[in-house]
């Protein structure tokens, strides 16, 4: 059983701005002072560290130390933000992730980030973790509740309905299952 | 592209570039300048990315597409800057403004008809006097530098600086008798 989903990023903590959706969430915010790059890491309000730079190195390690002891891990967001893809690392580093939701990425339009989107969806394919994609949000987030229960079901319930296509990391016998 | 889409894309952006955004404005900015340029040019961006970033699809390498948005506004920037301090110059065709030629007196017109020749009058006085005679009536009456100042300036007595001693030097230098009868021989005043 899942024990908790993660919203990570600008584009899919978006979703839960009235805070209906009870899930975790992770963000980045850069310092306001100008000469600074550095900035903080939020877990669910709460700040994680400070003056981490935006590189997936430091916000992997941070998230990692952060879920040592998280049993499994659903992650949904953008794999075109930074923060998603040293998610995704941390997860698959700690071998806790069980599954990924990823948002059409904003990043779809320029071609440095396609491919280190490309590169991601390598690992999770290497990794075998399943990983969908939600090409309609509007319908996915109106058509289901993402708790850490109602997501479950949805590893095997791809169709249309959900405005939910499968990407990479179940077996062929599974996908024939579906 | 939507509102939310384009709030994803600016603040990604800025999370990543902010460092290479502010090293390429202080290669053209100093100072305090800086953060202002930044700041409008955080504004330039998102405007921008609302404008383009959803048509022109697959034009951009990133990084090459933003070194060239924010080259191109301090580039405009630059010349907002130096427009506001570059003098208008207008050439004589199209301006109404005659300009005196001092040193031909043939183009006197700055002179207005009927009005008395103060520049002819001051040169003919001046030209009775010493060089420091002339500075201390000049420095007197034309640039109005206080007495005491001038008897410092130019070391000379008190008294020396008065009007009536200077009345009195002109006269002793021109070999005149009475200066009411010197001005009112003169022609310039005519």
């Amino acid at each position: 059983m899942l024990s908790k989903t993660w919203f990570i990023g600008n584009h899919a903590t978006h979703f839960n701005q009235k805070g209906n959706l009870k899930c975790a969430e992770a963000l980045y915010h850069l310092n306001s002072d100008m000469d600074s790059i550095y900035g903080k890491l939020y877990v669910s309000g709460y700040e994680l560290g400070q003056d981490i730079p935006y590189t997936v190195d430091a916000m992997r390690d941070v998230l990692e130390n952060h879920w040592q002891t998280q049993d499994d891990l659903l992650l949904i967001g953008d794999i075109s933000e930074r923060l998603m893809e040293a998610a995704i690392a941390a997860g698959t580093n700690l071998s806790n992730l069980r599954g990924v939701f990823v948002l059409y990425p904003v990043g779809m339009v320029a071609l440095d980030m396609r491919k280190e989107m490309a590169k991601i969806i390598l690992t999770l394919k290497k990794c075998g973790i399943p990983t969908y994609l939600i090409r309609d949000e509007a319908q996915f987030f109106a058509s289901i509740e993402p708790t850490s229960h109602s997501l479950v079901p949805v590893h095997a319930r791809i169709d249309n309905s959900l405005g939910l296509e499968y990407l990479c990391g179940l077996s062929d016998v599974a996908i024939g299952n579906m | 592209m939507n509102k939310q889409q384009i709030d994803t894309v600016f603040t990604e952006l800025m999370n990543r570039y902010k460092g290479f955004f502010i090293q390429q404005i202080r290669l053209k900015f100093e100072g305090e300048e800086i953060q202002d340029v930044y700041q409008e040019f955080s504004i330039h961006l998102y405007q921008i990315l609302a404008q383009k970033y959803s048509d022109q699809v697959d034009l951009f390498n990133t990084k090459a597409w933003l070194k060239a948005v924010v080259s191109n506004f301090c580039i405009s920037e630059l010349r907002k800057k130096n427009k506001k301090r570059k003098v208008n110059l207008v050439s004589e065709e199209k301006t109404t403004l005659v300009r005196s030629n001092f040193s031909d007196a043939s183009y006197n017109s700055d002179q207005a008809p009927g009005e008395p020749n103060y520049f002819g009058a001051m040169k003919s006085l001046l030209s009775i006097l010493s060089k420091r005679e002339a500075l201390m009536l000049k420095m007197k009456y034309y640039y109005g530098v206080p007495s005491a100042r001038i008897e410092r300036i130019l070391n000379v007595a008190h008294a020396d600086v008065t009007i009536g001693r200077l009345k009195q030097r002109i006269l002793r230098k021109g070999k005149l008798n009475d200066f009411e009868e010197f001005v009112a021989k003169m022609d310039w005043l005519t």
